[in-house]
């Protein structure tokens, strides 16, 4: 762009304004590492839980989970600096992060009343969460993170069909290929 | 026709600023700069101008010690780019 004045014909301008939008495409921000962190973060929880309960004398085995606290703070600062790094805000980043502000107030909601539920809540976190990596699937037009949600789903249905004893597998297999494998993916390709 | 097309958009930098912005929540002026090629000074008289119409919000603040600018599109500038548009297309029979 030399010059500030000069004399377009509607051609060009057409021309300029396809190109520019065109341009702004492809600005979607990777969210590779918050699939990763939370991915790594949960696998940690749902087997570290299980190893505690079933090798060891530990009366609260469900103490595992205060790795959560620790994940949230790399999470608020990643999302602090990469924030800071970025120069241009798309309508759907905002969508992408409104969909997971969703997800966090909905898994509040539910961890604050688990106890209404019978402490049951792991099929209703795994359909918020595959709703939320579904959706941010299709809002960045990611095929893994969009299969990814489907996971979760099947994964729910999982939960409730199949015999108890091979249950505590599910959740294991639902997180490495909800979260993981597509958090890997994205950092691949 | 083409007497109508709204001379502050009808310019090239000007409607290649317009033409980012409206298909983003907001951009600094870096990225503003980098993906039109323009020149720090020219690029900054033509945001002035879009800012003077009422066509962008320009917010300027720090990114550390770094002075920042950000710029979106208000209301009024998206409906003075929709109308550049449909009388662009009006003009080009589209």
């Amino acid at each position: 762009m030399e010059t500030n004045e000069k004399v377009l014909n509607p051609e060009e301008s057409l021309q300029i304004i396809e190109s520019m939008i065109q341009r702004t495409k492809g600005n979607l921000h990777d969210s590779s590492f918050y699939f990763l962190l939370w991915g790594w973060v949960v696998l940690i929880g749902i087997v570290g839980q299980i190893i505690i309960e079933r090798y060891t004398d530990c009366t609260k085995p469900y103490l595992i989970w205060l790795i959560i606290f620790p994940a949230v703070i790399a999470n608020i600062i990643y999302g602090v600096r990469h924030g800071k790094k970025t120069c241009v805000s798309t309508h759907l980043d905002s969508l992408n992060l409104m969909i997971w502000i969703a997800f966090l107030v909905s898994y509040s909601i539910v961890l604050i009343f688990m106890k209404k539920f019978d402490y049951n809540i792991v099929p209703i976190i795994f359909l918020l969460a595959g709703n939320a990596t579904f959706l941010t699937g299709i809002v960045i037009k990611f095929k893994p993170l969009i299969l990814g949600g489907i996971v979760f789903w099947l994964g729910v249905i999982c939960l409730f069909l199949i015999p108890a004893d091979y249950v505590v597998f599910i959740s294991p297999i639902v997180i490495i290929f909800g979260y993981l494998v597509p958090g890997y993916v994205e950092i691949l390709f | 026709m083409l007497k109508k097309l709204d001379p502050l958009l009808h310019s090239e930098l000007r409607l290649a600023i317009m033409s980012l912005l409206i298909s983003v929540e907001k951009a600094e002026f870096t990225y503003l700069k980098e993906q039109t090629e323009a020149t720090a000074g020219n690029l900054s008289v033509q945001i002035t101008k879009l800012e003077d119409a009422g066509y962008i919000f320009v917010k300027k603040g720090f990114k550390g010690k770094i002075p920042q600018t950000t710029c979106n599109i208000t209301k009024k500038g998206i409906e003075a780019f929709e109308k550049y548009v449909e009388e662009l297309k009006a003009y080009l029979k589209l």
